[in-house]
Order: structure tokens, then C-alpha cells, then sequence
């Protein structure tokens, strides 16, 4: 998988997060939106058609009750055709200006009485006429026409609504039985229903309950060309509601009212997209909105992004130059706080690398020297010029058998001092050594001294510096058993105690007085006697191979002797080939 | 380099971004217009005078209602005045409207106009009479050669299928009054005992055609009078009447009016042939839309025409056609 980075992820992560975040909110709001668009565009809608209902339904009552008075003016009067009777009906009538006109005939379908009084058409047949028909056969019961064309005076064709009813009047002093009938302007209700709007596109028409005609609408002609077609059959079906019309190719919402006295519906219809328009705009600014936030939240979330990750890549860059060798840049520590700590510790990290390179240079370069003088001290001319002038003298003296112990002795001595150029070597080994100088002193300072090994056999195969119990044991023939007059000892014993090894080596020479003592443990004696490898060299090769807490301990007294103690770790005895140093 | 190149691009996103959060938070500031909304449709009546030519601005008034456009009428006061109306034609091409629906008073008289038209790209819709002398997108009107027909045959069932009948034209009908009489004339030859004995022409006065049709009917006696528009139908239908002619003498007509159905319902003429304005107004206008908008429109659109007699002049139906006007 290839790897990512944190700007990427970040930003990815971010944008994603959010537009999934704003998709729901939107999805949600939006679909809460629309379902009250929804709601809001049905109420507005039924509040329409509720309130032109009612303003019809008024109008009819107020319109019926003029008509109920001036039916019971008729039928209480003495005689119709009384100017009395007249005047009053006119004033009535004056009342509202859309009554159209109000006539009386008689059974037969002959004229008693009209206001205003103009001239009839000849060719009338009243009792042909709807309204006549229907005041004849539901007598006492108010008849509303539908609304038609006034057939009744010349030169008139007037659109209005007629309401009838049967009446009996007293005229010329007999009781007739007739129909009284007033027209009413439809214009009043054609204009009502003209001015609703419901939408730019939308409009209200009205049909009849009983025979589903439609009684108004604006593109009447339309309709009876076929030109339109209007949904009568929702629109019968419910007396009451919103309801939404897929019938026709653009989706409509129809809402109903029917007005109860007279049997109409009042039916307004609104285009869908008209309605939903306010839930079609949200939708457009939702998703512009939408789209705009996107692009926000992911240039601020790579912004963001970018100001994490740069200290990083920053930082990145600084360590690559170290990583080159240049210790001496510090990382800048710009940016947030971690980034801040990150450069503090790397910075610290460096400065700790830079002090130890320079211990590690410094010790590398002490190594070298004291490994050198161990060199130098495996060929000392003084020490080798010394014991071949002993031999010189035993074979003056023809003593074959010690000239060959001297002989053998110093090649062994030279065997194991020489190595195979390694530093570390067995502690047998290195006692073999020890052995081998004392057998060699021995044959110079005859009955000088004498000395003892005391080994244990478990330390013996561990490791240790080569070169580190001779020069003790030089020190010790130089320093306490030479200008010593009696006879000494040199006791030499390895322990293996715990994980250290124990080495010390023992003379019953002069001893130390303290402050000879103090001056060898803090190193400031120098001897220029001797094999040169003196035991400042032996104390700090141990602590520089083993560390500070190991090395040499002293303890002398004067006229009793010298003890030196040599503690170091035990290591493992193949550590003796992998010890080589180059 | 490529630091700049991200820094551009990002701050073309947020420009972007700005900017539609603007246009979502003031969406009416840039709303793109509805398709069919804003266009402007020209209509050329042949007359402001009359019902009829009412009846059609009515109807186009209710596509514009429907369709939410902008809509110009003009007219000239004479179907006589082609001049004055082929000046207006072209004048309304400068005002650059979407489409033009034309009722022209002439048919080759308007030959430049439609040449024009069709140079300017666009669409001319004709309307109640056909264009012939150049490109239309469509006619919409109502075939008066059937109507005429229709009529002659109304004619003879009225006569009993025999007859001597005159035709009173008006002067000026154009090719909707030619279709007229060739379609009685083609007609006539059904019925072996109708014939045409008189054909007169008149002019816009119906004075003129009551003198025409007392002319006629001074010459010869007739059975029958088939009068071809609204004037002469009122001239021959008021001479019917003061000779006290009227049904003795059959009169179909053509057209309506409030006069011509108070002689209708007088039974002196017996039949009129109507047309249906409203809806060809609506039509027009309607299909000037859709030609505006580069949509096919019919090569020819037909309104039906009714029969109006003295017993249906009140159904529900013909109600409305004929008396279009609450007043």
C-alpha cells in the first residue's frame, strides 16, 4: 500500500467528514422544507378557494334573503300592479346594484309585473325556461340557475344567475299562483373569480355539483373547444380538500370548496411547479450552498493541513542535513507546540550525539596510546637486554640447565606478549605470562625471592586485558622486593567472585608509606624504571575497556607490603576472539 | 513553481466558493430567466372592430396569462386598409418580437413582409385567413371552404332541397369570403333543386348590404339568401325583416353578434355558421410560442365551427362561444 501523507489524509478526511456531515443536514432540512413547502402551498391554496367559497356562499345568502323579503313583499300585497307595491320592490332592488332585473309571471308564463320595465322579447316562451320549470316543480323551494345568458329583453344578453321561486299574489283581487324570479349580475362572481390568483398560472373555476358542469372558468371556450381539459372527476369526488393532480402533463394542485346553498364547487387549481418554486429555489441555493462549503471546508482543512505538516517536512529536511554529517545546524523550532518539543528533543538528541562523538574521539585517541606504550612495553631493549645478559653469565658459568629454563621462559613470555596482536586474552594465558617474568626475574635475583600462584580453575578461562598483572608484578619486584633486604614473596591469586574477577598480587617488600600511596592512586607517579608499563597505564586501560568502576585498589604498609587488587567483569571466553580491536 | 500553481488554484476555489455562496444566499439576483417567459409575441388583428377580433385578442390574453409573455396587439380600424396594415406588419418586424401571429387582410399584398420575416427569422403565424405568397409557420383558422359547404347544406334542408338562393358577399372578404362561396358553390351541385341565382357583393356598412339584398330581391325572387360575414348577414337579415320576409325567405349566415342573434332568435335568418375566435386566439399564440422557441408546430390547425340555431343558442356550450363577454 503506498503511504499517504498527513496533509493528504488530513485534508481528505476533513472534506469527506464534512460533506458527509452537510449532506445529512441538507438531506434532512431539505426534505423538512419541501414537505412543508408542501403543506404551506396546500393551505394557502384551500385558504383561497375557503375564503372566495365564502364570499360566494355570502353573497347567495345575502342575494336570497333580498329575494325572500320581496317574495314575502309580494305575497303580502293587496294588489301587485299597485304603484305602492312599485315603489317599494324598487327600492328594494336599489339596494344592490347587480340585480339585474325582477319579474312576475303568472302560471300561465304571463307577465304581472317587471322592474325596470323595458320591453320583453316577442318571441319569449317562459314556460320553456329553466328556471320557470324548476320554481313550478319544487313550489315554495328557492331555485339558483346556473349562470346563463338573460333571455328576456331585446338587445340584452346579460350573463347573470336567476333565482326563482313559486309565489301566490293577489292580483286584479283574485289569488294567482306564479313564479317570482330575479336575475343577478354574474359579473360580480365572474370578476371575484377572475381576480383570484394562485400563482401567475393558476385560477379558479366552478363547476355544479349535480351534473358536474362547469359553471365558471376562465377559458370556458377552451374547454367546450377541447382545447383544455379540467379534472372534474378529482374535483366531484371530494367535498373538501388539497389534492395533488398528476392527471395532465404538469402536475397541478386542485383545492375544493363546495358552497352549500348552492350546490357549486368552487375548485382552484395551481401549477405544481409554480407552487414548489420556493422549494425548487432552496434546492438550487442548497446545493450552490452545498457546493461553496465543500470548497471551503477542504481549502481550510488543507490549510490546516499544511501548517501541521509543514514543521514536520521542515523538520524532515533539518534531520536530513544531519543525517549528512552536520551536526552543527540547529532544527528550527517553528510551529505548533508538539513540533516545538519534537525540535527541542531532537536538537538535544544532537547535542548529546556531538558530546559523545567527542568522549568517543578523545577515548578512541588514549586507547590508541596506552595500546601503543603495551606495544612498546612487549619489546622493551632494557628488559630484554637485562635477561640476555643474565643468560651471557649462566653460560659463562656453564649452567646449561638454567640458561635453557631463562631461554624458554623468555620465548614463552614473548609468545604470549606478542598474541596474535589481540587485547584480550585468557586469564590463563596472561598468568602463563606472569610466570614466565617471574621464572625470568628469578634467574636474575637468585633467592631474591620466591613466589606462589594461586589460581582458581573457573577463572582461568575468562578473558581479561592482556598485559596487566606483569607490569604489577615488575612494580612490585622494582618497588618492594629489590631495596628490600630480606628475602621476599610475590603471591599471585586469581578468584572468580560473583560476576568479577579478583586478581591480586601480594609482596611482603618495603611497602608505601600514604602518601606514596595516594599520590599511585591518583595516577600522578610516573617510573622511568622498569618495562615503562607502569600501573597508571594498567589502571586506566582497565577503566577505559570496563568502565570507571572497575580498575586497581591498593593496599601497603610500610615494612609489611603491597597489595594490588585488579577487579574487572568475568566475561564470556569467547569474547577472547571477538575482543579484537583494530 | 508548482507552490504557486496550488496557491492559484486555491484561491480560484475560494473565489468560486465565494461566489456561489452569494448567488444561494441572493438567489434572485441572478435567477436565468424561464424558457417560455419574457418573450414577446406580435398580433396583427385584420380589424379592431367587432366581436369577433375581440374574441381572438381574448383568447391570445389568456395564452399570455397561461404562458407568462409579453403580448402587442395592433390593428387596423378597416379590414379594407391592407396598405395601413402591411405598414404595421412591418413596422412590428423592427421591434424584434419572438414570433408575429397575423390575421391579414390580403394574401399577396403581404409578400415582402413575409419575405422579411423570414430573413429576420421569424416565425409568422397566420390566423383566420391563410397566407399563401410566402413562408408561415403555421395557419390557424377555420376551413371556410367546409364552412361553406355546411352552410349550402344547412341551405337546402332549410328549402326542402329545392330553391332559388342568392349569395350576399362582403367586398372586401379576401380569401376566407372566396373559400366561403367557392365551398357553396361546389356544394350546390349536390342538390339538383337548389340554385344559385344572384350573387352580390357590399361593403363594410350593413346599410350598403340591406340596399344590395333589396336589390336582389327586387330583381328576382329568391328562397334563399346565403350572406358570408357578420355585416351582410345583418343587411340581408334587417331587409328580410321590413319586407316581413323573414322565414319565408331561409338567411344563413356566417359569424355572430348581438344584433344577428336577436334577428336569429326572431327567426329572421334561420342559421348562423360561428366560429370559435377565443380559442383561435389561444392557439396562435400558443404555437407562435412553441415556433418561437424552434419546436414544430402543425402546418395547419383547424377551428371547428358550429351551427348556431334559434333552440341551441342557449346550451351551455355555444353560451359561452357566443356571448364570450360577463357584462
Amino acid at each position: 500500500m503506498q503511504r499517504r501523507s498527513i496533509q493528504f489524509i488530513l485534508t481528505v478526511s476533513f472534506t469527506l467528514f464534512s460533506i458527509f456531515i452537510i449532506l445529512i443536514v441538507s438531506v434532512l432540512l431539505f426534505g423538512r422544507f419541501s414537505a412543508t413547502a408542501q403543506d404551506n402551498a396546500f393551505r394557502n391554496s384551500q385558504q383561497i378557494v375557503d375564503q372566495v367559497s365564502y364570499n360566494l356562499e355570502n353573497y347567495v345568502e345575502v342575494t336570497s334573503d333580498l329575494f325572500n323579503m320581496m317574495h314575502h313583499a309580494l305575497g303580502q300585497s293587496e294588489n301587485v300592479e299597485s304603484d305602492m307595491m312599485r315603489q317599494q320592490l324598487e327600492s328594494m332592488m336599489s339596494t344592490r346594484t347587480d340585480t339585474v332585473s325582477l319579474v312576475l309571471f303568472d302560471d300561465k308564463g304571463q307577465l304581472l309585473l317587471d322592474l325596470p320595465n323595458v320591453e320583453l322579447k316577442e318571441t319569449l316562451r317562459i314556460s320553456e325556461e329553466g328556471w320557470f320549470r324548476s320554481a313550478m316543480d319544487t313550489a315554495g323551494h328557492l331555485s339558483i340557475s346556473l349562470p346563463h345568458v338573460q333571455n328576456l329583453y331585446k338587445q340584452q344578453y346579460r350573463w347573470v344567475v336567476s333565482m326563482s321561486k313559486s309565489i301566490t299574489v293577489q292580483h286584479n283581487g283574485k289569488q294567482v299562483n306564479g313564479v317570482l324570479l330575479m336575475d343577478v349580475n354574474f359579473s360580480t362572481i365572474d370578476e371575484l373569480s377572475e381576480r383570484i390568483s394562485l400563482g401567475k398560472k393558476g385560477y379558479v373555476y366552478m363547476l355544479d355539483e349535480s351534473a358536474g358542469n362547469i359553471v365558471y372558468h376562465p377559458q370556458l371556450e377552451l374547454i367546450y373547444a377541447n382545447l383544455k381539459q379540467e379534472n372534474v372527476e378529482l374535483a366531484l369526488k371530494h367535498t373538501y380538500g388539497s389534492f395533488i393532480d398528476e392527471t395532465s402533463e404538469e402536475a397541478k394542485m386542485i383545492s375544493v370548496q363546495t358552497i352549500g346553498n348552492v350546490g357549486w364547487k368552487v375548485v382552484g387549481v395551481s401549477y405544481m411547479d409554480e407552487v414548489m418554486t420556493t422549494s425548487w429555489e432552496l434546492n438550487r441555493s442548497m446545493s450552490k450552498l452545498l457546493i461553496a462549503l465543500v470548497l471551503i471546508v477542504f481549502l481550510l482543512s488543507s490549510l490546516v493541513a499544511r501548517r501541521i505538516s509543514r514543521p514536520i517536512k521542515r523538520l524532515e529536511l533539518s534531520m536530513k542535513s544531519v543525517e549528512r554529517g552536520d551536526f552543527d545546524k540547529a532544527v528550527s523550532d517553528e510551529g505548533p507546540l508538539e513540533i516545538k518539543h519534537l525540535a527541542d528533543r531532537f536538537n538535544t538528541m544532537i547535542g548529546t550525539i556531538k558530546q559523545l562523538m567527542v568522549r568517543i574521539v578523545s577515548e578512541q585517541e588514549s586507547k590508541r596510546k596506552y595500546e601503543l606504550e603495551a606495544l612498546q612495553a612487549q619489546i622493551n631493549p632494557h628488559f630484554l637486554y637485562n635477561t640476555l645478559n643474565t643468560v651471557v653469565r649462566m653460560v659463562g658459568m656453564n649452567k646449561n640447565e638454567e640458561v635453557i629454563t631463562t631461554i624458554t621462559a623468555l620465548s614463552k613470555l614473548f609468545r604470549i606478549s606478542i598474541g596474535k596482536g589481540k587485547s584480550l586474552i585468557a586469564i590463563a594465558d596472561e598468568m602463563e605470562h606472569a610466570r614466565n617474568y617471574l621464572i625470568i626475574q628469578q634467574m636474575r635475583f637468585k633467592n631474591k625471592f620466591d613466589y606462589s600462584f594461586d589460581l582458581q580453575d573457573e577463572a582461568l578461562v575468562h578473558p581479561t586485558l592482556k598485559l596487566i598483572v606483569q607490569p604489577l608484578i615488575e612494580n612490585a619486584l622494582v618497588h618492594g622486593i629489590e631495596p628490600s633486604v630480606d628475602k621476599g614473596h610475590i603471591a599471585v591469586s586469581v578468584r572468580l567472585e560473583g560476576s568479577e574477577i579478583v586478581i591480586r598480587i601480594k609482596d611482603d617488600g618495603l611497602g608505601m608509606s600514604e602518601k606514596q600511596l595516594s599520590q599511585i592512586q591518583a595516577g600522578t607517579v610516573v617510573s622511568s624504571k622498569g618495562s615503562g608499563v607502569g600501573i597508571t597505564n594498567v589502571q586506566e586501560r582497565i577503566k577505559l575497556y570496563f568502565g570507571d568502576a572497575y580498575g586497581l585498589q591498593f593496599e601497603s604498609e610500610l615494612e609489611l607490603g603491597t597489595t594490588i587488587t585488579i577487579r574487572f567483569p568475568a566475561l564470556m571466553p569467547n569474547q577472547i576472539d571477538g575482543g579484537e580491536q583494530s | 513553481m508548482a507552490k504557486h500553481k496550488s496557491m492559484i488554484i486555491s484561491w480560484l476555489l475560494f473565489l468560486v466558493a465565494i461566489s456561489l455562496l452569494y448567488s444561494a444566499l441572493y438567489p434572485g439576483s441572478e435567477e436565468p430567466q424561464q424558457e417560455e417567459a419574457g418573450k414577446t409575441i406580435q398580433l396583427i388583428l385584420r380589424t379592431s372592430k367587432g366581436d369577433y377580433w375581440k374574441n381572438v385578442t381574448m383568447g391570445a390574453q389568456a395564452a399570455v396569462k397561461e404562458f407568462g409573455i409579453t403580448l402587442h396587439v395592433s390593428a387596423p380600424a378597416d379590414e379594407g386598409d391592407i396598405d395601413g396594415q402591411l405598414q404595421t406588419a412591418m413596422q412590428s418586424l423592427e421591434t424584434k418580437p419572438d414570433a408575429i401571429v397575423l390575421g391579414a387582410n390580403a394574401d399577396s399584398a403581404f409578400e415582402p413582409f413575409l419575405l422579411e420575416a423570414a430573413k429576420r427569422h421569424i416565425p409568422v403565424i397566420a390566423i383566420d385567413s391563410l397566407l399563401t405568397s410566402g413562408e408561415i409557420a403555421s395557419y390557424i383558422g377555420a376551413d371556410n371552404y367546409l364552412a361553406g359547404k355546411e352552410a349550402m347544406r344547412e341551405m337546402a334542408d332549410r328549402l326542402g332541397g329545392k330553391g332559388d338562393v342568392a349569395i350576399i358577399a362582403f367586398s372586401k372578404g379576401g380569401i376566407n369570403g372566396k373559400l366561403r362561396e367557392k365551398g357553396i358553390r361546389d356544394a350546390v351541385k349536390d342538390y339538383p333543386g337548389v340554385r344559385l341565382v344572384d350573387g352580390q357583393f357590399c361593403s363594410d356598412e350593413y346599410g350598403a348590404c340591406q340596399a344590395a339584398v333589396r336589390g336582389m330581391l327586387d330583381k328576382q325572387k329568391l328562397d334563399g339568401v346565403l350572406s358570408l360575414n357578420t355585416e351582410t348577414s345583418i343587411g340581408a337579415a334587417l331587409e328580410l325583416k321590413h319586407r316581413l320576409a323573414g322565414e319565408k325567405i331561409k338567411l344563413v349566415g356566417f359569424d355572430s353578434s348581438s344584433e344577428l342573434l336577436e334577428l336569429l332568435q326572431e327567426n329572421q335568418l334561420q342559421a348562423l355558421i360561428v366560429q370559435n375566435p377565443f380559442s383561435m386566439g389561444y392557439l396562435s399564440v400558443k404555437h407562435a410560442l412553441e415556433a418561437a422557441s424552434g419546436s414544430s408546430v402543425p402546418d395547419q390547425v383547424e377551428i371547428g365551427m358550429e351551427l348556431i340555431t334559434e333552440e341551441n343558442m342557449f346550451w351551455l356550450k355555444n353560451q359561452k362561444l357566443l356571448f364570450p363577454v360577463v357584462q
